[in-house]
């Protein structure tokens, strides 16, 4: 160990070497965000979406008394357009993930789909406020769900999953619950995982050629979290929206018909009556088919664009176009503000090293074959949003490690170690026309009371055996380079212990090493 | 009050009607035309699955009452279902015997907001 500070600046380093990788990079994007410059005009192939829209929203009305009536209203098509237009302009990526989830939750950060950070397979130094509950794994019809790490396999229940596993109507009346109920709130946050070794494994600190197949166990708890829309903490933000910028577009509903009514009193008529005559057909179509609706649809829209939304027309609806921009902005900042909630919650990790055989100790000496005792992780998880008025994430763990009985031939403190670290991710607003970007600062301290015997402790991707504290810094930017599509990773590394600096090119105290391939590449 | 086509109610002078939405699942995210053509909303309260409020007719027969109401959906990744439900229940103080009428609005995730148009006609 290097006791003195070293620094390494490094130009071209992969943004992989973070000394506290925390999975994916917190991006909030709510599905009911109004694209910027949706210009999607009827005539255009884009109307396959329209209609795709439409009879959507036929088949959802259809049973409800009354629904049909919505297709008598102009307001209707106005807004399938903008819809559609909306999905059209939003990044393939961000569209394929809205279609998985379309909501506040699609975006939650404080997942964590792996082993917990601290169980011998995860590659996490701090772990996620939040386990995948309910909401990421409806759609799974199992009351487990499994994922593969390496040689390891992690499979993770919660109740809900579980319910939903055997009696469907009751996942149903469970979930409905939840908002009102805290035991089923609470319930819906907590999950169980278990890890098993497939294959063999080793580390700089223990190998085993036969590795028992249970691995470890965690417990997740969220003691506080709030990412539900449907949470009652919310109530005054949906009420404040509703009774705003919805009102808003409700005010320009009448206004519009009316305009639409007074200014073009014939062909308002005659469309109206097109439409009565389509949903009369429909109505009397046995066996109605999706391409029937469609087909429906697809006049109707045709009748509209041609009659009331010409380019004259198009003038008597910016008022509400313009309601309903201001209400999509206002909703996804609800949307914003709910996904980056903050959620703390509490972690309980076993690993099991039955079958863990030490190497040469350090520390003390003791006869081949002895084994290490179990291992015990408590750790307490913080994971909130935007922070300081522009949407930066903290995500913070504490926790300790202990042994969970004594070595009859080991010399073992209870306590193996105490760590706190915590990642800061800072966004940053596009530059000279390049893209977002994002500034990650994590650290991280930790005083190692005990060599590791058994589990390694690994940070920043390095082993560590020797005891005393240790202690990490890292910042990471991966500056984009105007529009060209090119980036530049930018690190800043910091530690007392040399051998955490993962850089080839360090120098006494302080090192830079640079690396702009990635930018002669592309030249 | 009685029903007429397309979201039409033929209606008494200063008949007093009550509205109440309410959705199958929250949140509860709805907008009213305020205040509705030719009268003004009361006795409006709101939790976080429906909302109700009143408006007194016109006394002049010919008059009317016209206002849009305007849904949304805020519907949870991995939820049950993909489409929130709203119901709409009319029905007359004044004249309490005349049944209430029920209309709906369904909103598929991602296809909101949707709008109704209501009017209510003095006879």
């Amino acid at each position: 160990m290097q006791s003195s500070i070293v620094f390494v600046l490094l130009f071209g380093a992969t943004i992989a070497s973070s000394c506290l990788s925390q999975g994916t990079t917190p991006v909030s994007t709510p599905a009911h965000g109004e694209a910027s410059g949706s210009t999607l005009q009827p005539g255009q192939t884009e109307n396959t979406a329209i209609v795709a829209n439409l009879v959507t929203l036929y088949k959802a009305n259809e049973n409800v008394p009354g629904g049909l009536e919505i297709f008598q209203h102009p307001v209707t098509y106005v807004t399938q357009i903008r819809n559609a237009a909306n999905k059209a302009a939003q990044p393939a990526a961000t569209a394929a993930n809205n279609a998985s989830v379309a909501n506040a939750v699609q975006n939650r950060t404080d997942q964590q789909t792996t082993a917990p950070a601290g169980t011998p397979s995860s590659s996490s130094t701090t772990s996620k406020g939040s386990v995948p509950s309910l909401l990421s794994f409806a759609v799974e019809s199992g009351a487990l769900t499994q994922s593969v790490n390496g040689t390891t396999t992690t499979v993770q229940a919660n109740v809900p999953n579980v319910i939903k596993a055997i009696n469907g109507t009751k996942f149903m009346s469970f979930y409905r619950s939840e908002p009102s109920s805290p035991l089923a709130h609470t319930l819906s946050t907590t999950s169980i995982s278990a890890s098993f070794n497939t294959g063999s494994s080793s580390s700089s600190t223990s190998t085993s050629t036969s590795p028992s197949p249970f691995n470890s166990a965690t417990v997740h708890l969220d003691l506080r979290n709030h990412r539900d829309p449907r949470d009652l903490k919310w109530f005054n933000e949906w009420n404040n929206l509703s009774n705003n910028q919805l009102q808003a577009v409700a005010n320009n509903v009448p206004n519009y018909e009316q305009t639409l009514q007074q200014q073009m009193p014939a062909e308002y008529a005659q469309w109206t009556t097109e439409v009565q005559s389509e949903l009369t057909k429909l109505a009397a179509t046995k066996s109605l088919t999706d391409g029937d609706i469609s087909a429906a649809m697809t006049a109707i829209l045709s009748d509209f664009e041609t009659q009331l939304y010409s380019a004259t027309a198009q003038g008597y609806v910016a008022d509400y176009n313009k309601a309903l921009q201001v209400y999509a902005a206002a909703d996804a900042a609800v949307l914003d503000k709910i996904s980056t909630s903050f959620v703390f919650s509490f972690e309980y990790t076993f690993v099991n090293q039955a079958s863990v055989s030490l190497p040469k100790s350090t520390t003390q000496t003791y006869s081949i074959g002895t084994t290490a005792p179990d291992l015990s992780t408590f750790n307490l998880i913080f994971a909130g949003g935007d922070l300081f008025g522009i949407k930066a994430t903290l995500t913070a763990n504490a926790s300790t490690t202990v042994f969970t009985a004594p070595s009859a031939q080991l010399h073992l403190a209870p306590v193996r170690d105490y760590k706190i670290s915590g990642e800061l991710d800072l966004p940053v607003p596009p530059i000279a026309g390049s893209k977002k970007s994002t500034i990650d600062i994590s650290g991280l301290f930790q005083d190692l009371i005990q060599e590791p015997l058994g589990q390694a402790v690994t940070v920043n991707g390095v082993s560590v055996s020797t005891r005393g504290n240790i202690w990490l810094g890292q910042g990471k930017w991966e500056i984009p380079i105007g529009s060209t599509g090119i980036t530049i990773p930018f690190s800043v590394t910091g530690s007392n212990r040399t051998d955490l600096i993962k850089e080839s090119d360090v120098r006494g105290t302080f090192g830079i090493s640079y690396n702009l391939d990635s930018l002669f590449a592309k030249q | 009050m009685k029903a007429l086509l397309h979201n039409m109610f033929q209606v008494t002078p200063r008949e007093v009607i009550r509205l109440v939405t309410e959705i199958d699942n929250p949140p509860f995210v709805a907008g009213y035309t305020t205040p509705p053509h030719g009268s003004t909303w009361a006795k409006e309260r709101r939790t976080n699955t429906s909302d109700t409020r009143e408006f007194t007719c016109p006394n002049t027969s010919g008059q009317q009452v016209t206002f849009a109401v305007s849904c949304a959906e805020a519907i949870p990744s991995g939820a049950p279902y993909s489409t929130a439900v709203y119901t709409l229940t009319f029905s007359s103080i004044t004249n309490p015997q005349d049944s209430p009428v029920k209309s709906g609005i369904a909103v598929p995730q991602g296809l909101g907001p949707n709008s109704q148009t209501y009017t209510f006609i003095v006879q």
